[in-house]
């Protein structure tokens, strides 16, 4: 039985997050998809997990910290290579404010 | 002579013998993907000119009677997801189109040092996002077993330049069977090493906690030499852990009877193909 968690709006949200137009066709067809797939996603609480340690990580590391030093690293030239869009040694990108 | 179908190890130890050139075994590497990546498309991009004259190189240090190094020039496919400086690493994606790392991935470092030279970058999906290479936003990878068929992926176009003969090694990435997958789809051996084994410093992430550089070889033996190169701590990735690597080429020589190997009973449910589950099960009988 899918369960409504996601909205039309909910959709054309993510739609604008990703620069895609939707049809009303495909907001729809989305809004069940994603609906289904979440739904889908809740079988994973059937597992019996009581007795079970979490495991984020298969390796026992924690705070990998290195000294704040200075080693040598790519030259601003090498970097400022990489486009096209640079001015007076900034890299320049759309304007977002 | 077609030195591209010699396993990685048999090519080195003609080396080491004198019976071949580093040069001869690009010259025929390079014919191979001439006339068969057309179709096969295998490769975004190829190292050619680099890869002849760094092979030029080695040929002549060999002859003045220098050490020759542990992968003596070895042809090495690197799967477009790694950082490769000066060459083109695109993912397979328009969005990284046209971008030139201007640094080497740990792992491609220690593969110069040991000597490997770079052919070129192989096709993938994009991303990494996908297991059939069907992705890519440039072109389509053919299986050379059957050319309807897919060659597995991500790292499809890896398994393929070594299946096809166009490279005596691959690396790829695996995050979920990006090695493993496509190794099986195109008959060939795939490791993906424990998790925090190489160095994934210059490996363009997909699931950080999950990826990592894996080899796609003619045999085990291959396979363990490769690791023995990109295996190790590198204080560059905070994700690698601090242990001694074993020497996996003398391992092999070890036998398997105190090994026991789990094979999950879910590896055997529907959807299993008869044919796939007979050559797995006799395998097991076999070990």
């Amino acid at each position: 039985m899918t369960e409504k968690i996601i909205t039309k709006k909910d959709v054309e949200y993510v739609a604008g997050l990703a620069k895609l137009e939707l049809t009303e066709e495909q907001k729809e067809l989305f809004v069940k998809q994603f609906n289904d797939i979440l739904t889908y996603f809740k079988k994973l609480n059937e597992v019996d997990t009581e007795n079970i340690e979490p495991t984020s990580h298969i390796l026992p590391l924690a705070n990998t910290f290195h000294e704040d030093s200075i080693k040598p690293s790519l030259s601003q030239e090498e970097v400022m290579k990489l486009t096209s869009c640079t001015k007076d040694g900034y890299f320049k990108v759309p304007k977002i404010l | 002579m077609q030195l591209n179908k010699l396993k990685a190890i048999d090519y080195i130890e003609m080396v080491q013998k004198r019976e071949v050139s580093v040069e001869q075994v690009f010259d025929d590497i390079f014919q191979q993907i001439d006339t068969k990546d057309k179709k096969l498309k295998a490769y975004l991009s190829l190292n050619r000119e680099n890869a002849l004259s760094e092979a030029r190189e080695m040929d002549k240090k060999i002859a003045k009677g220098d050490i020759i190094p542990p992968l003596a020039g070895l042809p090495v496919a690197i799967k477009d997801i790694i950082s490769t400086k000066g060459i083109e690493t695109t993912c397979a994606s328009k969005m990284l189109q046209g971008y030139i790392p201007p640094y080497d991935a740990t792992v491609i470092k220690k593969i110069k040092e040991a000597g490997g030279i770079i052919i070129g970058k192989t096709n993938m999906d994009e991303f990494a996002m996908g297991s059939s290479t069907e992705s890519s936003a440039f072109q389509l990878t053919l299986n050379p077993w059957d050319i309807s068929r897919v060659p597995g992926g991500s790292s499809g176009g890896s398994a393929v330049a070594v299946a096809a003969n166009e490279a005596l090694i691959a690396l790829g990435t695996d995050t979920g069977g990006s090695v493993r997958l496509p190794a099986a789809f195109c008959g060939l051996v795939g490791i993906k090493p424990t998790y925090g084994r190489v160095s994934r410093y210059g490996v363009i992430p997909y699931a950080s906690s999950l990826d990592q550089v894996g080899v796609l070889s003619k045999c085990v033996q291959d396979a363990a030499l490769m690791l023995n190169t990109i295996c190790g701590y590198d204080s560059l990735d905070s994700t690698s852990a601090n242990l001694s690597v074993t020497d996996f080429l003398s391992s092999c020589q070890e036998g398997m009877e105190d090994l026991k190997i789990g094979v999950p009973q879910e590896y055997f449910k529907e959807g299993l193909q008869s044919e796939i589950k007979n050559a797995v099960m006799n395998t097991i009988q076999g070990i």
